[in-house]
């Protein structure tokens, strides 16, 4: 499903990444977890495709495909979706119109036919009621005035509604209290299957109780520096990343 | 020769006079800085005459309405459609205003522009010829109108200069639909000028839309006086024409007045695009907004002059003015200039003009959605600019910006 080689990514010229190896399997679910700064988001977003992020050497194979040659449409309509670390507001275009619209863009693309107003309507209400997402919420602009939670929640939204293959958490359970937690971890775990493959950005185990690793790694200084099944990921909450950062200086 | 007829040759010829000393504003006036209209002294204009055939248009507001079409400048009552109303309120064309006594535009036409006399309003009076006339009093009943001002079929190089007076007394209520549409093989400069007096608890919503045809120059004034608890609202959509520029001086003439101006424009390829206003406070509690918001393409240039004006008699006054503009391209340039001039000690004011790119971070949002980037810059724009069509939430207006913004975004 995803490889990668050996990738190193520069921002403002100043090296974040500086040789990661990471292989998910189709079906898979991986956890990666480091410190803050340590360069999560940077491979989310390289990985998306977000402009500003420079791979000076590296590769990334996704469905057998490089990846880094891909628009972000591009990788969108092959099934990558990342669930932002902080969702972005776009006050006027409403949040209904939003989905429809990438949902429409991502059927087009996979040369399906696309929702009428109607159908999608009830395509949208099944999964807004599993994530106790309002009618008012969908009126509204996109993320616009929403709080952490609801945020968050739209983005699992998201990610139900456009059905992707390759989907990117990037803690998307941070500042999160107990229920919201568990409403967005039953709407993520609602989405596991054995061909989907998870890669799962967080600081805390408890997002993980509702979708249960195959592998823990630990993000620290740009590269993967220990990988490991489920238990690392609650090791780590005991011990916190001080090792791995002073190994990185 | 009537006395009616005597008295407006002489106002024409005022016109004729006033203009002939000062010509065309320069860009050396600072009201004309960024807007450069000397290449309309290149040529001869001519009055635009009637052509032989004449497309039946299509009108934008269904239900009870008033109707007026003009075609290059010349009212044209075959595609009109006129109500009966009670007596002493008119609403028809210019002409036969000038006939009836009781609508007595005499006392009114040409007495709002002197007090703002400009040299392009000079010139429109010099060639008065047509227009619509609007005078109501103790209608409480919303009256809704559409006025059409089409050109088509003319040759060469003509002009023509709409001449329009709007009185609304003791509670009228007036929806105006002012539209702007041309061809765009020709070559034509339409200056129109309003006059409006809203006194008395009236209102009077005028929605405008300017857009002529590609190679024409559109310049509008609108200048208006709002008495005592009334309310002029203003939007103006603007899209057509090789440049436009869209004057409004509002004075605030009666406590209680208010005026809510607002402005979306869209230019592309070599189009410039101006909008001027004056909001003018004279008395206690008076309240303006002006919200303009725009998208450049190409190699477009937008001005944006917003003016407030605070008189010494009026404390309690609230002004707001915003001016927000998209550039769509490396070429497109903005010149957004709000000014503030207060001599009252207890008011209210406050300005923002902003001019950047499409928030990049959004648009990697909407493509990592799967939107493709033609679509999701389409998205974002329309998102922008509609905060200024909520403000005015007007569905026929709305429902024709939809199109006409879909139609504009495939061209840049
Ligand atoms: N746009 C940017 N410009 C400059 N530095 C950045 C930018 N984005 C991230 N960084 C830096 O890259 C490093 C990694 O950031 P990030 O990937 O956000 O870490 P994490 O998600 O693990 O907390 C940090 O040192 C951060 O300051
Ligand atoms: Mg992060």
């Amino acid at each position: 499903m995803l490889s990668i080689e050996n990738l190193h990514v520069c921002v403002d010229g100043k090296q974040i990444l500086t040789g990661l190896d990471l292989e998910l399997k189709g079906g898979e679910v991986h956890a990666i977890m480091g410190p803050n700064g340590s360069g999560k988001s940077t491979l989310s977003y390289v990985l998306s495709g977000r402009e500003g992020y420079e791979v000076t050497s590296g590769k990334i194979l996704y469905q057998g495909e490089n990846l880094l040659e891909m628009d972000p449409e591009e990788r969108a309509g092959k099934g990558l979706f990342l669930a932002f670390q902080y969702p972005v507001e776009i006050p006027g275009v409403s949040s209904m119109n939003f989905l429809k619209t990438a949902a429409n863009s991502i059927r087009k693309f996979r040369g399906e036919a696309e929702f009428d107003a109607m159908d999608f309507v009830k395509f949208v209400r099944e999964a807004t009621k599993k994530l106790n997402i309002t009618d008012d919420m969908l009126k509204r602009s996109v993320n616009s005035g929403f709080s952490g939670g609801e945020k968050k929640r739209n983005e699992v939204l998201q990610m139900a509604v456009l059905e992707p293959t390759l989907c990117i958490l990037d803690e998307t359970d941070s500042g999160l209290d107990v229920d919201a937690l568990r409403v967005v971890g039953e709407g993520i775990s609602a989405l596991k299957s054995k061909t989907r493959s998870f890669l799962v950005i967080t600081h805390y185990p408890r997002i993980l109780e509702y979708i249960v690793p195959d592998r823990v790694h630990v993000l620290a200084s740009g590269k993967i520096v220990k990988t490991g099944n489920n238990d690392l990921a609650h090791e780590l909450e005991k011990t916190g990343y001080s090792e791995y950062m002073i190994d990185a200086a | 020769m009537t006395p009616v007829d005597e008295w407006l040759q002489d106002l024409k010829q005022r016109g004729i006079d006033n203009f002939a000393s000062v010509g065309l504003p320069r860009v050396l006036e600072e009201d004309w800085k960024y807007t450069n209209i000397q290449y309309l002294n290149d040529g001869e204009w001519e009055l635009a005459g009637l052509p032989s055939n004449i497309k039946s248009p299509d009108w934008l507001v269904s239900g009870e309405v008033i109707r007026l079409c003009f075609v290059n400048g010349i009212y044209y009552p075959n595609y009109s459609e006129l109500l009966e109303l009670p007596d002493n309120n008119y609403i028809g064309p210019l002409d036969k205003a000038l006939e009836l006594e009781e609508v007595n535009v005499k006392d009114h036409l040409g007495s709002l522009v002197a007090k703002h006399s400009a040299s392009i309003t000079e010139l429109n009076t010099a060639n008065i010829k047509d227009g619509f006339v609007i005078k109501l009093s103790k209608l409480r009943e919303p009256i809704n109108v559409e006025i059409l001002n089409i050109n088509e079929g003319s040759d060469g190089q003509v002009f023509f200069h709409p001449r329009n007076l709007i009185i609304l007394d003791s509670v009228s209520q007036v929806n105006l639909v002012e539209r702007f549409i041309g061809d765009s093989n020709n070559t034509y400069f339409n200056n129109s000028t309003n006059e409006v007096l809203v006194q008395n608890g009236s209102n009077l919503r005028l929605y405008r839309v300017l857009g002529d045809g590609n190679n024409a120059t559109t310049i509008t004034n609108t200048v208006v006086s709002v008495g005592v608890e009334s309310v002029f609202e203003n939007l103006s959509l603007s899209h057509g024409g090789r440049l436009v520029r869209d004057e409004i001086v509002v004075n605030l003439d009666g406590i209680g007045s208010s005026a809510k101006l607002g402005g979306v424009y869209l230019a592309s390829k070599d189009q410039h695009v101006d909008n001027t206003v004056l909001v003018d406070h004279k008395y206690p509690n008076s309240k303006s907004e002006q919200l303009f918001k725009g998208a450049l393409a190409g190699s477009a240039t937008g001005v944006f002059q917003g003016n407030i004006r605070v008189g010494e008699n009026a404390d309690g006054a609230n002004g707001a003015l915003t001016n927000r503009t998209v550039l769509l391209s490396e070429k497109a340039r903005m010149n957004s200039k709000p000014r503030l001039e207060i001599y009252a000690d207890d008011v209210q004011c406050s300005h923002g003009c902003t001019t950047g790119d499409l928030d990049k971070e959004a648009l990697f949002y909407l493509r990592s959605r799967g939107i493709p980037l033609a679509e999701a810059r389409s998205i974002l724009v329309e998102g922008f600019l509609s905060e200024v069509l909520e403000h005015f939430d007007q569905s026929y207006i709305t429902g024709l910006f939809k199109g006409v913004f879909d139609e504009w975004v495939l061209g840049v």
